[in-house]
C-alpha cells in the first residue's frame, strides 16, 4: 500500500508531462512517450502485477489525452507492462544495459501492436508507412530517452534497491 | 565482467489481473464505439481536456523561450538563394493580390446585381494554441477557447494562411482541434483554376495529398485548392493549400497530387475559430 502513492504520483506526473511539455520535444513529428517509460520502469522495479495495473491506468489516460479511439493503448500497455514485469527478477544485476534493452524491445513492440490494433478497429494507417514514420522512429526516441532517464527514474521509484548509473558502469 | 544469469524461479506474475485488465481495455474500446458523444468515456475525455488546460498553459509558457530559439535557428539557415526566391515570390504574390482584389470587386458588383449569392458573414473568435499533439499517430492541437465562448464541435478553424482544421472536442474553456494534416482528416476541396472537386487528406508524416481527382483533369503545380463547401462543414472558398507536385502512375486510378498548406501548421500559435457554422450530424474521419 505504501508504494501506491509514489506509483500514482509518477503516473500522474508522466501524463501531465506528456500533455504539456513532451509535445515540444517532438522531432519530425515523432513524439516520445514518457507514460510508456514510467510504466515499463514501474514494471521492471515492481513486477508484473504493478506493471499491468500501471499500464492499464497509464494507457487509459494516454488514450484520453489523444483524439482517437479510447482503449487500444490501455490494452497494449497492460500487456507490455505485464511482460516487462516478468523481467523484474533479472534487473539490476548487470547495470543499465539490460533494462534499456528491455525498454527498446518493449517500445518497438508497443508501437507495432498499437498500429495493428488501430488497423483492426479501422482507425489505422498503411502498416509500412506507419512503421517508417512512427513506429521505428518512436521506438528509437523512447530508447534514447530511456538511456538518459532510466537510472534516475528507477532509483526514484524504488529506493530500496541499487540502480547502477552510467558512471558506475564505466 | 560478470556473467549474466537470468532468474529461473517461477514467475510472480498474476495472469488473472492481466486477463481482467485486458478484458477491461476491450470493454472500454467497445463502449467508446457504442456510446454517443455524451457517453461516459466521451465525457471523461472532455474532463481530461478541461483538467489539463492549466498544465497546457504552463507548458506553453515554459517552452516559449525554447521555441523562439528553435524558430530563430530554423530561420538562420535561410541562404541567399532562398531569400531571393522569396523576394521574387513576394512580388508575384503582390501582383496576384492586386488582380484578385480587382476580380473580387467585380464579383461583388455582379453579385449585387443578380443577387445570386449572399456574402457570408462569418463570426469568429480568436484563440491561442496551448497544446500540441501528444502522440505521433494523430495531429490535434488544443486551443484556449471552449463552449464559454460559443465554440462547438464541428466548428472550422483557420489561420492567416488558410484552413487549419476542425473542432472535435470541447470543454468550457478549451477545445481540441483536428488538424488538416491528421491522418484521419479529409477536406472536400475544389481546384480554384479548374473547379474540379477532390479531397485533401492528411498523413502520418504531416504531408497533404489531393485524392479522387480525375486523371484527365489533374491539377498543375501551383494550383490553389479551396474548400468546396460540400457537406456544410467548412464555408466555401477557404484556402486549403497549393499543389506542389503531380505525378500520374499508369497503374493508379487517380493522380498522386502533393499539396502544401500555406499555414505553418507545426508551429502555429494563434487561430480563428469560425462560430455558428452548420454542425454536421456526425464527423466521419473528422472531416467533410
Amino acid at each position: 500500500m505504501n508504494r501506491f502513492f509514489p506509483t500514482a504520483i509518477a503516473l500522474l506526473a508522466a501524463v501531465i508531462l506528456q500533455a504539456a511539455i513532451v509535445p515540444y520535444l517532438a522531432v519530425s513529428r515523432v513524439v516520445p512517450n514518457v507514460v510508456f517509460l514510467v510504466v515499463v520502469t514501474l514494471a521492471l522495479v515492481e513486477g508484473p502485477a504493478a506493471g499491468c495495473a500501471s499500464g492499464f491506468v497509464g494507457g487509459l489516460l494516454f488514450d484520453l489525452l489523444g483524439s482517437g479511439v479510447v482503449g487500444p493503448y490501455a490494452l497494449v500497455l497492460t500487456v507490455i507492462g505485464y511482460v516487462a514485469g516478468l523481467m523484474q527478477a533479472n534487473m539490476f544485476a548487470e547495470g543499465w544495459l539490460l533494462p534499456v534493452s528491455v525498454v527498446a524491445v518493449a517500445s518497438l513492440a508497443t508501437e507495432i501492436s498499437y498500429g495493428i490494433i488501430l488497423a483492426i478497429v479501422g482507425a489505422g494507417q498503411p502498416f509500412w508507412a506507419g512503421l517508417l514514420t512512427v513506429m521505428l522512429p518512436g521506438a528509437l526516441y523512447n530508447t534514447v530517452l530511456a538511456v538518459l532517464v532510466y537510472p534516475w527514474l528507477a532509483r526514484l521509484l524504488r529506493r530500496d534497491r541499487t540502480v547502477k548509473s552510467f558512471r558506475r558502469l564505466a | 565482467m560478470k556473467r549474466l544469469e537470468f532468474d529461473t524461479s517461477p514467475s510472480t506474475g498474476r495472469p488473472v489481473l492481466l486477463v481482467v485488465l485486458v478484458i477491461a481495455s476491450l470493454l472500454v474500446t467497445t463502449l467508446w464505439y457504442r456510446e454517443g458523444t455524451d457517453g461516459p468515456i466521451h465525457v471523461l475525455r472532455r474532463g481530461v481536456i478541461a483538467a489539463s488546460e492549466p498544465f497546457l498553459i504552463v507548458g506553453t509558457w515554459v517552452s516559449a523561450p525554447f521555441r523562439a530559439v528553435g524558430n530563430w535557428a530554423s530561420g538562420a539557415s535561410t541562404d541567399r538563394s532562398a531569400y531571393e526566391a522569396l523576394q521574387k515570390q513576394n512580388l508575384e504574390l503582390k501582383q496576384q493580390l492586386a488582380a484578385l482584389q480587382e476580380a473580387k470587386l467585380q464579383y461583388y458588383r455582379i453579385n449585387a446585381l443578380v443577387d445570386f449569392v449572399k456574402v457570408q458573414d462569418l463570426k469568429s473568435v480568436g484563440a491561442r494554441v496551448i497544446g500540441r499533439p501528444t502522440d505521433s499517430w494523430s495531429g490535434t492541437i488544443v486551443v484556449d477557447r471552449g463552449t464559454a465562448k460559443g465554440v462547438k464541435i464541428g466548428d472550422p478553424v483557420i489561420a492567416a494562411g488558410g484552413l487549419v482544421g476542425q473542432v472535435i472536442e470541447v470543454s468550457p474553456l478549451a477545445s481540441k482541434v483536428r488538424l488538416i494534416t491528421d491522418p484521419n482528416s479529409g477536406v472536400s476541396v475544389i481546384v480554384q483554376r479548374t473547379r474540379v472537386n477532390g479531397v485533401v487528406r492528411g498523413s502520418l508524416d504531416g504531408s497533404l495529398h489531393l485524392d479522387f481527382v480525375d486523371k484527365a483533369k489533374k491539377p498543375i503545380r501551383g494550383d490553389v485548392l479551396v474548400t468546396s463547401g460540400l457537406g456544410g462543414v467548412y464555408p466555401k472558398e477557404i484556402v486549403v493549400g497549393e499543389v506542389t507536385d503531380v505525378s500520374s502512375p499508369q497503374a493508379d486510378l487517380y493522380p498522386d497530387v502533393a499539396v502544401a498548406s500555406r499555414v505553418a501548421i507545426d508551429r502555429i500559435e494563434e487561430v480563428l475559430v469560425l462560430l455558428d457554422q452548420q454542425t454536421p450530424a456526425s464527423l466521419p474521419g473528422g472531416g467533410e
